[in-house]
């Protein structure tokens, strides 16, 4: 029961947080009006889960060798780390949470594959990275026709309000097949529920977050971008959904604000200018750091805790 | 959908056009109205005021209808923060060419004979800067590549009518009249060099809105 309700607990956090970065720039320049938004992020997270989401819960539960009563506790050590980075204002990325409390719990209890750990760790250096490049080259193949063609101010805003939103229901749909296994792998252990249940409730559970509580990460996440116009808000969110969904049938779980991160880098090579600050580097490797580590210690604390 | 929204905004481009065309009917008025002044003086002028009063509120209802529209269609917030910008720069322009007209016949002013040519010639170039703003305000819409280069050919005619602003007042005081009608006539060509200043400021927005849809 607790690894459930941690688990669920932990898809409401996700939902809450990174739907923000599928709409936010859209919602905040009011391109998209917020409560069309987070129906669409819901609808499509609970798509992108329930269809492709369950190839990270074999990666995950690959990690280590899990007792049921192990998972409930890294579940609850990753939500925790997860809340608490996010009230300290602190870079959190669930997926490195997770990962960090499973290692943690198996640190301790002396269970521990070294093997996957290599292919995760490559594929959170490579989010960033992946995006940048993605970023790059869309940039400059979506920005040909414009350049050629010329649309007029009534033909290309319709455009790009459609694809805004579009993009943004496709990058909906890759966060869902991508993190829905931060949830399920917990949900599955010892067979409590099939790994199809599984991403359904981590769905559902992301699903509700956005319903709930996305409003205000949305409008912040949303304004830290605003300097980016329309069209390179689509690029970035094309960017980061793409990449984020390589990594989804990769069977990795991978932080969304790093690929957005990773992305908005790759639009500033493209134009030639630095439209990306240190504050948001230091962001990624704090991320990359800071919430597996803080997880890895609270999942080994709550493992040895557990063992006396 | 690309269509419904395509098909909401085709409305607006044809209001935008139409007070393009409006405008420039304002501009016709005020040309032909210093045309007719320099023949006959401002007895009779009123018919060309009356009629750039009609085109001036006629622009406005435009305005005021592509105001009401703009946010029900599917322009982008930042689109729709340009165009109103827009509209009322180029507003600015139309009223103060519908003023020159209307002082003149309100306070029956009888430019002397000897600067009649170049109070016209200022006439003219202010004409061309307005003229020129619309043609650059419709190419900017379209995104045409000339945008940028109207609003050179803009600020080009609004120097012309600065030097010929200042040859005016400068053989104004010059002239043996009394210093009361050197101010009131200097206060008319002012008043006439200010619509190409103000052509110009619409131009230098015209030519940002051009180079963000560029960038």
């Amino acid at each position: 029961m607790l690894g459930l309700m941690a688990g669920v607990f932990l898809g409401w956090s996700l939902g809450a947080n990174d739907a923000a970065n599928c709409f936010g720039t859209a919602v905040s320049s009011r391109m998209v009006a917020w409560r069309h938004a987070v129906w669409l992020a819901a609808a499509f997270i609970l798509l992108g889960a329930v269809a492709q989401g369950q190839a990270g819960i074999a990666t995950l539960q690959a990690l280590t060798d899990q007792t049921a009563t192990g998972a409930e506790l890294a579940a609850l050590a990753a939500a925790v780390t997860v809340t608490t980075m996010v009230r300290l204002r602190l870079p959190a990325s669930a997926s490195q949470a997770v990962v960090g409390a499973l290692l943690g719990s198996g640190l301790a209890t002396g269970h521990i594959h070294a093997a996957p750990l290599g292919r995760v760790l490559a594929c959170w250096i490579g989010t960033p990275l992946g995006a940048m490049l993605v970023a790059f080259v869309l940039y400059h193949v979506l920005r040909w026709p414009l350049s050629r063609f010329r649309p007029s101010l009534f033909v290309l805003d319709p455009i790009l309000h459609l694809g805004l939103i579009l993009c943004g229901c496709y990058a909906a749909h890759a966060l869902g097949a991508n993190s829905v296994a931060n949830v399920a792998s917990f949900l599955v252990v010892g067979g409590r529920l099939s790994p199809g249940a599984a991403v359904a409730v981590g769905g559902l559970a992301m699903a509700a977050g956005v319903l709930t509580f996305s409003r205000g990460v949305m409008l912040t996440v949303g304004r830290g971008i605003t300097p980016l116009d329309a069209f390179t808000a689509l690029v970035v969110v094309l960017a980061e959904g793409i990449t984020v969904h390589l990594y989804a049938l990769l069977g990795v779980p991978v932080s969304m604000s790093q690929a957005i991160v990773g992305a908005i880098l790759g639009i500033g090579l493209a134009k030639g200018v630095h439209i990306l600050n240190a504050r948001n580097l230091v962001h990624v490797l704090v991320g990359w750091l800071l919430a597996p580590a803080a997880a890895a210690t609270l999942g080994a604390i709550f493992a040895v805790l557990a063992g006396a | 959908m690309f269509m419904f929204l395509y098909r909401r905004n085709r409305e607006l481009r044809d209001q935008l056009a139409l007070y393009i065309d409006k405008a420039r009917a304002v501009f016709d008025a005020f040309r032909d109205g210093l045309a007719y002044y320099r023949e006959h003086g401002y007895p009779g002028l009123e018919r060309y005021a009356r009629l750039s009063h009609t085109d001036e509120s006629e622009c406005d209802q435009v305005r005021r209808q592509i105001e009401r529209d703009l946010f029900a269609k599917s322009l982008l917030p930042e689109a729709r923060e340009d165009v109103m910008s827009l509209l009322e720069h180029i507003d600015l322009v139309i009223n103060q060419a519908e003023d020159v007209l209307r002082q003149i016949v309100l306070q029956r002013i009888a430019l002397p004979p000897a600067l009649m040519d170049r109070y016209a010639e200022l006439g003219t170039c202010c004409h061309r800067a307005a003229i020129t703003l619309m043609d650059q305000a419709a190419a900017a819409l379209g995104n045409a590549p000339t945008a940028r280069e109207l609003g050179d050919a803009v600020k080009a005619c609004e120097s012309q009518a600065d030097q010929s602003e200042q040859g005016l007042v400068a053989a104004l005081f010059a002239s043996d009249l009394p210093l009361a009608e050197k101010l009131y006539y200097r206060d008319l060509v002012t008043l006439t060099a200010a619509m190409g200043d103000l052509a110009e400021d619409a131009a230098n927005l015209v030519t940002v809105f051009a180079l963000k849809r560029e960038a």
